[in-house]
């Protein structure tokens, strides 16, 4: 028997339909979902191969504790017993503050809900953050300052609409597929469309105007075309004085600005920077796309407060084709955001630190009271841990032995844990150091929802049972609550049971419920009511905050400079095959082989300098660390500054990259460092 | 909508009823009633869900050579696409059609992007605009489908012509055709096939257009043009997924191969005329290489113009007859020398 299941793919946050094909309880294949909104019945490689992963000899199959220096199979039972008394004893030991959680945004709403409500409820810390520190903090931090609201503010679909698309650090062909057909559509219908990248990616052949700036420079290049429009009256005054505040501020800033500063900051010529603002300016509808290209800076609340002030400065934001639109990177990033796994707010970005959001929650989950100071995020704990200060930490679906800058650090952060409890379905870089391991089911093993970029939540669909013992992450995590007294708050036996409760304490998804989900599609938040559609344009007639807020921004260099040792500027980012840490795409054939090893790039120019030729082995190197790799002759970067996909485990670009973080968003500068290249070849 | 499924869901009770098949596979309402997807049908309670719409997202025949279990007798809802793309799998040895019953509708054509507000089946000729009938607009359809010269699927074993009143007749091709029929106590009729030369001329002047525009441009032009669609190309091999013919187990184009270099994106240029080269001479023109590229790469055109060509030269119609092979398997020495063949 062939069943063809609708569920959502569980790479990227564009949040693409997919049909797993499921023949006799096995899946077999994945293939497009014609009716699903933002895939169209097409996919890219990873969706058509987003099966693969789901029966390799790698899965975590039975729970696992360490003795001495190698891992022992145990039963769920004794496995959970342990976990609970640990973290009990260390709890009452060292106080609710010496627990660290990792949520997940892989796993689903209702997982990450569970999570941070274990943390919070149970454990009373707001210790719990994830890995959107080190992708979007920065998004949420500087959106919800200018607008209100930390998501995106059209829609995918939305995109066709735009006369004008400014798309900055963002490799989209490869990393958001279905997002850049709707920039090709629009471009089909005459859009304009400007890269700023300092590599050459795939989009920038398209592009109208490609701005291959520095590293780094991204407020100097934006406040640069800021200043053009201003100082050449094409900003809409209507909207600025009617629908923002702190206009002058701004205006203040950009005044001393000289272009020809900005051209000696980026590297980009005057003239260009010039044709950028006209066409942005002048474009009936103009909509930003960024992703990590400018949120993983020491600036990255900065990049986005500049986009910010650009949309706003142009009227651009609130009407179809316009907008600020961060590209999340996780398939449930948004989400797990949006239920509360971050230190600083409960679900629906309510502050931990707001008496009375706390007593309502507080009363919703039956505990007399929660905890009120903002928790460490991922780079804190690391720190914390080396200190000695937090002692046993719960990940659950993360591997911040690879997606975190500076991973000798975190290896030494986590070694020096008390306890430490991995959860996942394969045996991660991460796992290999906890005391316990649980395995967890994958995503084609239970219900429950994603949240995608576009804050589109969709039913996932459970296809078949859990593969071996192992168990979807929310009934893992509410056997652990019940085996620590606290059964009332974790009796569920369903998604959807966790969904009803999470709905009534998140207000952007209190109008949500399974029921409506099961179309094509989902819905988008805000959908405050069960009679509300949802809203595919936020601020459309005044922004979530009321007025839109101008932030002056001045331009800040890098955390690192290249200097006579390290003359490179290093950058990270991803290939179109692979997937974060690997951990999936790594064990999925068709998807490995594509892009089966790291590499750096490096420029023509620069490799016949050193005597590097393609394919040479070199070993890069910065402050914190080297490794060794091959070399990518190419012209996609340009002179001074090399570039390496963080996905290698082998060949490490974490061991180099600088944990310098934003002083708001706390978010690592994985996109400059400086960096050192040697040829190892005889 | 009923009306014009309902022959076709009785004639697929018939079948399961009188276990001539052990499944259906057909297209079939999902979540909704504009959610159509592919449907394995093993339960009379589900024949309900079978829509003939004018939107068929994947090939079916794809789906069987993909999935199916082997010792099974399957019954197929089909468009004439479907059905000669079964033909060309029977062909290449990758499934035998004894095992298949397949149930044809005349398909004047599938709409690119559907309009809520239209009623279009695959059977139309007329549309139904916020419920007024006009002539059905040939703009709105898939390129592929209105470059498509075979309506009436004749090679299934049973051909279903639909009209706009409802009315419906059934005609069995084949022996299992005629045991289609009695199953569902359906009349055997003969001979009432429509005539197909307003579609063969409708294909033609869409032909011709297509074509007509590419053959144009000087060869530097058309060389560009399709450098700069392959430069669109984010190898997300849809188009192989997708295609009936593309059955190899062993890809040519995939990475552990080394042919097309890995660790590039887009892929090098010879990629989409690789695949051209390998299926180009059977191409039936059924259009998923194009429905399923995220980058809206015009792939279906390039490779159906070149069929077009070679199907000129060599008088082969593919799909059409299993024993009609194609020209890479039956070419002669008189072949070799035909005009256009071009060895020298």
């Amino acid at each position: 028997m062939i069943k063809f299941v609708p569920t959502i793919c569980p790479y990227c946050g564009a949040g693409c339909g997919i049909l797993l094909v499921v023949k006799d309880g096995t899946v077999v294949g994945t293939r497009p979902w014609p009716e699903q909104p933002i895939s169209q019945g097409k996919l890219c490689i990873k969706g058509w191969q987003a099966h693969e992963f789901i029966y390799h000899e790698d899965r975590l199959k039975k729970p696992l504790i360490k003795e001495g220096d190698s891992f022992k199979e145990v039963s769920w039972e004794r496995a959970i017993k342990f976990v609970a008394q640990r973290l009990g004893e260390i709890r009452d030991k060292t106080g609710p503050d010496s627990l660290a959680f990792l949520s997940s945004a892989k796993c689903t709403n209702e997982e990450n809900y569970l999570l941070q409500k274990f943390a919070r409820a149970v454990m009373g810390t707001n210790n719990v953050d994830h890995c959107a520190r080190l992708c979007h903090a920065s998004t949420v931090a500087g959106l919800v300052a200018a607008f209100g609201s930390g998501a995106m503010t059209n829609s995918i679909s939305d995109i066709e609409e735009a006369d004008c698309i400014f798309i900055i650090g963002s490799d989209i062909m490869s990393q958001h597929p279905l997002v850049a057909r709707m920039v090709m559509i629009a471009k089909e219908k005459g859009a304009k469309v400007i890269v700023a990248d300092p590599r050459r990616v795939q989009i920038s052949r398209f592009a109208d105007l490609h701005l291959r700036h520095k590293p780094g420079s991204d407020v100097a290049l934006i406040n640069g075309m800021m200043k053009y429009i201003l100082d050449n009256g094409l900003e809409d005054k209507a909207f600025i004085l009617e629908r923002t505040e702190d206009f002058e501020k701004l205006k203040e800033v950009l005044h001393s600005l000289s272009l020809g500063e900005v051209e000696k900051i980026t590297g980009v010529a005057k003239g260009e920077i010039e044709k950028a603002a006209l066409l942005y300016a002048q474009a009936e509808a103009s909509c930003i796309i960024y992703a990590m290209g400018i949120t993983q800076h020491t600036t990255g609340t900065d990049n986005v407060l500049s986009t910010a002030n650009l949309a706003m400065l142009t009227g651009n934001i609130g009407r179809p084709g316009t907008g600020v639109n961060p590209l999340r990177g996780q398939n449930n990033v948004q989400g797990a955001c949006d239920l509360g796994a971050l230190p600083n707010v409960l679900p629906g970005y309510q502050a931990v630190t707001d008496d009375d959001i706390r007593r309502v929650i507080a009363e919703v989950w039956g505990v007399a009271e929660l905890p009120s100071h903002v928790g460490l995020t991922v780079v804190e704990m690391m720190n914390s841990a080396l200190e000695g200060k937090v002692k046993a930490m719960y990940i659950m679906g993360e591997n911040p032995m690879v997606s975190d800058p500076d991973i000798s650090h975190v290896e030494e952060g986590l070694n020096n844990l008390d306890f430490l409890v991995v959860q996942d379905i394969f045996p991660t870089e991460t796992a290999r150091l906890a005391d316990v391991v649980l395995p967890a089911a994958s995503w084609a093993e239970k219900e429950g929802t994603f949240t995608g970029t576009d804050r589109r939540v969709q039913l996932i669909k459970k296809a078949i049972e859990p593969l071996w013992e192992s168990k979807p992450d929310w009934e893992i995590i509410c056997e652990l609550a019940k085996e620590m007294k606290a059964e009332d708050g974790f009796s569920f036996s369903s998604a959807n049971q966790i969904f009803e409760e999470m709905r009534k304490v998140t207000p952007q998804y209190a109008g949500i419920s399974f029921t409506r989900l099961s179309q094509p599609g989902g819905l988008q938040w805000p959908c405050p009511k069960e009679d509300y559609p949802g809203i595919p344009i936020l601020h459309s007639k005044v922004f979530t905050r009321g007025k839109g807020k101008f932030h002056p921004i001045i331009y800040r260099e890098p955390a690192e400079s290249p200097s006579d040792e390290f003359p490179f500027i290093l950058t990270t980012g991803r290939v179109m095959s692979q997937w974060h840490t690997r951990s999936m795409t790594g064990r999925s054939p068709a998807l490995n082989a594509e892009f089966p090893e790291g590499f750096v790039e490096i420029n023509p120019e620069d490799a016949r300098k050193l005597g590097i030729s393609d394919k040479d082995i070199v070993e890069v190197s910065s402050r914190r660390g080297k490794i060794q790799t091959k070399a990518k002759v190419t012209d996609k970067v340009t002179p001074g500054v090399i570039f390496m996909p963080f996905h290698f485990a082998e060949q490490a670009a974490n061991r180099l990259t600088n944990p310098a973080f934003d002083p708001i968003a706390k978010i690592p500068e994985l996109k400059v460092c400086a960096a050192a290249v040697r040829s190892l070849m005889k | 909508m009923g009306k014009y499924n309902e022959v076709v869901q009785n004639i697929v009770r018939g079948m399961l009823r009188a276990g001539l098949v052990e499944e259906v596979l057909a297209f079939a309402r999902g979540l909704n009633e504009s959610d159509i997807v592919p449907l394995f049908i093993t339960d009379q309670q589900d024949v309900d869900r079978i829509v003939t719409i004018s939107y068929y997202p994947s090939s079916l025949a794809k789906l069987v050579a993909e999935y199916r279990d082997k010792d099974k007798k399957i019954g197929m809802v089909v468009r004439s696409c479907d059905a000669r793309a079964m033909v060309e799998l029977a062909k290449r040895q990758q499934l035998n059609l004894e095992n298949f019953y397949l149930v044809g509708i005349e398909c004047y054509g599938v709409v690119k992007n559907r309009d809520k507000g239209h009623e279009i089946y695959i059977f139309s000729k007329e549309m139904k605009i916020d419920g007024e009938l006009k002539p059905l607009d040939e703009g709105i359809l898939s390129p592929n489908c209105r470059r498509c010269e075979y309506p009436i699927p004749t090679m299934a074993d049973v051909s279903c012509r639909i009209e706009q009143s409802g009315e419906t007749l059934v005609t069995a091709n084949t022996e299992k055709g005629r045991k289609i029929l009695s199953a569902a106590n359906i009349p055997i009729e003969e001979g009432h096939q429509s005539d197909v030369t307003a579609m063969k001329e409708r294909a033609a002047r869409w032909q011709d257009k297509e074509f007509g525009e590419l053959k144009e441009m000087e060869s530097k032009e058309r060389l560009s043009y399709w450098l700069s669609q392959f430069d669109k190309c984010i190898k997300c091999y849809g188009c192989r997924n997708s295609c009936p013919l593309c059955y190899c187990e062993d890809c040519y184009l995939g990475p552990e191969r080394l042919l097309i270099q890995r660790e590039e994106i887009p892929p090098q240029r010879l990629f989409h005329i690789t695949r051209l080269i390998h299926v180009g001479d059977s191409c039936l023109n059924c259009g998923q290489c194009e429905a399923t590229c995220p980058m809206e790469i015009p792939i279906s055109k390039l490779y159906h113009m070149l069929y077009k060509e070679l199907s000129g030269i060599f008088k082969y119609e593919s799909g059409l007859d299993i024993d009609m092979l194609p020209p890479v398997s039956a070419i002669t020495d008189e072949d070799l020398v035909k005009p256009g063949v071009d060895l020298d």
